[in-house]
């Protein structure tokens, strides 16, 4: 056996069991928030969580439309029955009685305890107004509403409820169901069962409403519409690995045929591919043996960064002219190959200082893939290549640009000086970097605009400005939230906000429910109040046993907790806007109409206690801005260490400068064609920056060690048409993420290479002379 | 006392037996829908008693009635105070003490409950009797009593039953009786009659 069939059993068989245990053993994380810098501001704690997780993300909006209201009501009706008997479903809802009449024993339950004003309405005088406004309804039509409630609720309470829950929905009924503002959709809300973090358990649910909605549909014109938080991210998920596979797919065949154009071997093209995966896998296995776990962000930035290590065999593939020995060829590359996978890796490992976890662990999996990947291609590769192979592909034998002698030092640096200046000036009075969530947003466009217009048409808040109350614990909030409501009231009074919504409505805290059932009377004394309040009118005292009945329940029954709505319409609001962290209790208060935002917060900081006004849009902003300045600081000092270990290994911090110039100008140049044409810097983009100047180093040391223009021309020709290929290939991706990664790293190579090729003529001219 | 009982059956079951009630068995549901369906409208003079428990004396009112085809019908309350009523379609405007107000009668079931059981029979609409309740009718053309038990459980749980009585096209008496034991009844007088 010879020696290079060995070495690809070797690593063949290493391959696979790396491959088998990563799939076994490797956990892909999916919250967010460890791309928070650490010990953040608790709202953008709380922020990023809502962003990933949170009762509010598990509703989903549903919409039917095409066809006349009737049919739609009827739809609705049937889809509404269909998906309330699916346990993977709670709070169905669609506007109809039958959804209706299910939240009202809680609500019934709830209302001696809700109402502050419940026992002011049993004294004499309370019950004699109540009784002459019923009296009053049974003799109109209305009376069947007043009737059913009047014995066990004289004093009106359920009606009370029930108007207030209507005044606070903003959506119309048609047909005894909710209708959209147009009267065109039928619109239903339901929830998933499932928590939003478990994206399988969201698309089941959605496969759920998709054979509901067949059934129901039958051969009638009615076409669905859904979206939700939890259920945009599953589908969006699905749609990003779509996408990837597709991307990733093009990618690898159009490196492939250019590998194949430059080796003419499949065996060697096989074996460009070996550093790169064996990298992926051990930067992978070094992260989750450090984190427990691998983020997916991390993941996608990680592998992008070792996007670097494809050209490490065609660095020594290159040099290997006819003639020559693997060692000689070694001994040619090894001061620049040296020097390529320590600057990369070196500069990786300074994202552990950004005190960012997901950056560390970016990090971890780029140093280490990097160095894995160029002592596997370093030692591999040349066993690993036939030994009668031969570089025969046709490369230009000359530069292009070197070829004329009329490149003066000055034009050179005109050539170089004048698309800066271009470019400046083109990126003049944009802003440099974009911290907008949305534009951020890896959901595809057509999906967030799906969700947009159901949420419009549903009439549901967009939870974009709030108060935010944190506590110690439940009751605590509570008790912030009622403090926090009076304080509101008064600022819709004073017309800082059109209004508010408090959790405390329907869960008031324990101490207001036990001040409010202490206040209420007991049986003797309130059959008194009802005997002295019907004398000489048409009411019979005793027919009020069951509100005698109920009233002493309030009082001596248990307290109000979130599970009194288990499962109910108001139990999904109280899902959404009340929650427990690590650190606590915490309840949003929605703000609606907000016209002066200073006087609010002013307002609201008076409350006391960690209660403060919350603008998401601000927040998020600022949080992202938090985490681009971070990244930017670590790709600052990664520079830094790069040049540094330049200036050691050439001997000489001149050269150094000299070998990072073109790679730093061409990441130049990428941004400002970024922020020129496109919305800005992102992350991602620093990310992709940072690779651009990884990749451009390394152009530089080869051309500048390279041992003849042949050589170097060669060489630059294979590693930067299979880079820019494949972000070529990135760059038509439907998602924003991976566009940005595309279009910087292959704006940025192609400068990088353009202006390689300039100094090189430069460099060439010089031997010449 | 066991003989007696026996011997008023035996005489009761003769007497249905021969009166023209039994001879007339064949008037059905479809029947009744038909001819009503031949009305395209009419004028009532009313008289409703609600019994509620929680009273010590049952509530009343009167006024006229308005039914034109196929979904049409006002109730004007004369006394004991005034207040105008329009059913058109789904929807209930009542103009009363408290100004106008609005309701989806989908929205209300017992609304629904006594609204629909009159309209649909006054419409000769089967379809929509059949939908909400489940019809038995009992008598001849010449007396008939349609008894409508709410299908859905919603409505069961406030409406327990309407029973509508009357002759050929002409509806006489609407009786609802909710689940609380409170019963309301109707009692109509026709003014005026227009064939289809």
């Amino acid at each position: 056996m010879s020696v290079a069939r060995r070495a690809w059993l070797v690593v063949g068989a290493a391959l696979a069991a790396a491959i088998v245990l990563a799939a076994a053993y490797v956990r892909v994380d999916r919250d967010f928030s460890a791309f928070l810098p650490r010990g953040g501001d608790p709202v953008q704690r709380f922020v990023a969580r809502e962003l990933r997780d949170s009762a509010a993300a598990r509703v989903v909006l549903i919409r039917l439309g095409g066809a006349d209201r009737a049919t739609l009501a009827a739809a609705s009706t049937a889809l509404e029955a269909a998906l309330s008997a699916d346990p993977r479903f709670v709070a169905v809802n669609n506007g109809s009685l039958a959804s209706g009449l299910r939240d009202l024993p809680a609500m019934r339950s709830a209302r001696y305890l809700v109402d502050p004003d419940a026992a002011s309405r049993m004294t004499p005088d309370g019950l004699a107004a109540s009784l002459a406004r019923d009296l009053d309804a049974l003799q109109g039509s209305e009376g069947v509403l007043v009737r059913r409630w009047l014995t066990d609720d004289p004093t009106g309470e359920t009606l009370a409820m029930l108007d207030s829950l209507r005044a606070s929905s903003r959506v119309r009924r048609e047909s005894g169901v909710w209708f959209d503002a147009q009267g065109e959709g039928a619109m239903l809300v339901a929830a998933t069962a499932a928590p939003a973090s478990d994206p399988a358990a969201q698309r089941d649910a959605m496969a759920a409403i998709d054979a509901a909605f067949a059934r129901v549909r039958g051969a009638s014109p009615v076409a669905i519409a859904y979206s939700g938080a939890a259920i945009l991210a599953a589908e969006s998920e699905t749609a990003i690995a779509d996408d990837v596979a597709r991307v990733s797919a093009l990618g690898t065949l159009g490196v492939v045929a250019i590998l194949w154009f430059a080796y003419r071997s499949a065996r060697v093209v096989l074996l460009c591919a070996v550093p790169a995966v064996c990298g992926v896998i051990a930067g992978v296995a070094a992260t989750a043996a450090g984190f427990g776990s691998v983020h997916a962000i991390t993941l996608a930035f990680g592998t992008t960064l070792l996007g670097e290590a494809v050209d490490y065999p065609s660095y020594l593939l290159t040099a290997y002219a006819p003639g020559s020995t693997w060692p000689s060829v070694r001994d040619s590359v090894r001061l620049p190959y040296v020097l390529a996978v320590l600057t990369t890796a070196a500069g990786a490992l300074a994202f552990l200082a950004s005190e960012i976890d997901g950056l560390v662990e970016v990090g971890v999996l780029t140093a280490v893939g990097i160095a894995a990947a160029g002592a596997i291609a370093w030692w591999f590769v040349p066993r690993g290549v036939a030994d009668d192979w031969r570089f025969r592909a046709p490369v230009p034998s000359r530069a292009p640009v070197g070829s004329s002698r009329s490149f003066s030092r000055v034009s050179r640096a005109a050539v170089l000086l004048l698309p800066t200046l271009i470019l400046l000036a083109l990126a003049r009075g944009h802003p440099f970097f974009a911290d907008d969530l949305a534009r951020m947003n890896p959901v595809p466009a057509a999906t967030i605009a799906k969700d947009r217009a159901l949420r419009a048409a549903s009439g549901a808040p967009e939870v974009g400005r709030f108060v935010l109350v944190r506590a110690a614990d439940t009751e605590a909030a509570l008790e912030a939230a009622e403090r926090t409501a009076r304080a509101l009231a008064d600022a819709r009074a004073a017309h800082e906000i059109d209004g508010f919504d408090s959790v405390t409505r329907w869960l008031p805290s324990a101490a207001t429910q036990r001040a409010r059932r202490a206040a209420l009377p007991d049986p003797a004394a309130l059959a008194a109040n009802l005997e002295r309040a019907t004398r000489d009118t048409p009411f019979r005292a005793e027919a009020f046993a069951p509100f005698l009945h109920d009233v002493e329940a309030a009082r001596t029954g248990p307290l109000l907790t979130p599970a009194s709505y288990a499962g109910t319409g108001i139990g999904l609001t109280l899902g959404a806007l009340l929650g427990r962290d690590a650190s606590g209790a915490w309840t949003m208060l929605p703000l609606s109409g907000v016209h002066d935002a200073d006087a609010l917060a002013a307002r609201i900081a008076r409350v006391g206690g960690d209660v403060r006004y919350v603008d998401l849009r601000a927040a998020t902003t600022t949080l992202f801005e938090g985490v681009r300045k971070r990244t930017l600081a670590a790709i600052g000092a990664g520079l830094v260490v790069v040049l540094a270990i330049l200036a050691v290994g050439l001997r000489s911090p001149m050269a150094a400068l000299f070998a990072m110039l073109p790679a730093v100008l061409g990441a130049t140049w990428s941004a400002l064609v970024v922020v020129a044409f496109g919305n800005g810097l992102s992350v991602f983009h620093l990310i992709a920056l940072l690779l651009v100047v990884g990749i451009g180093v390394n152009y530089a040391l080869f051309v500048r060690a390279a041992p003849s223009p042949r050589h170097a021309v060669r060489t630059l020709a294979v590693v930067g048409a299979t880079t820019a290929t494949a972000f070529a290939m990135m760059a038509t991706s439907t998602l924003a993420v991976l566009r940005a990664l595309g279009v910087t790293v292959l704006a940025g190579t192609l400068a990088t290479l353009f202006i390689c090729a300039v100094a090189f003529a430069g460099s060439a001219a010089r031997r010449r002379r | 006392m066991r003989l007696r009982t026996r011997i008023a059956l035996i005489a009761g079951t003769a007497l249905v037996a021969t009166s023209p009630l039994a001879a007339d068995a064949g008037f059905a549901l479809g029947d009744l829908c038909a001819t009503r369906a031949a009305v395209a409208g009419g004028n009532a003079r009313f008289r409703e008693t609600r019994t509620v428990a929680a009273l010590k004396s049952p509530l009343e009112r009167s006024g006229t009635l308005v039914y034109r085809r196929p979904d049409h019908l006002e109730m004007d309350v004369e006394a004991p105070r005034a207040e105008h009523l329009v059913i058109d379609g789904g929807r209930l405007t009542v103009d009363g003490a408290r100004g106008r107000r609005e309701i989806a009668l989908a929205d209300e079931p017992a609304l629904l409950a006594s609204t629909e059981s009159l309209r649909a029979t006054l419409a000769g609409d089967c379809a929509s009797l059949q939908r909400f309740f489940t019809a038995t009718l009992a008598g001849a053309a010449g007396d008939w009593t349609l008894a409508l038990v709410p299908r859905d459980p919603s409505l069961a749980a406030l409406v327990t039953r309407v029973d509508i009585a009357g002759r050929e096209a002409m509806v006489r008496q609407v009786t609802i009786t909710d689940a609380n034991g409170d019963v309301t009844r109707m009692d109509i007088e026709p003014m005026a009659s227009s064939p289809r």
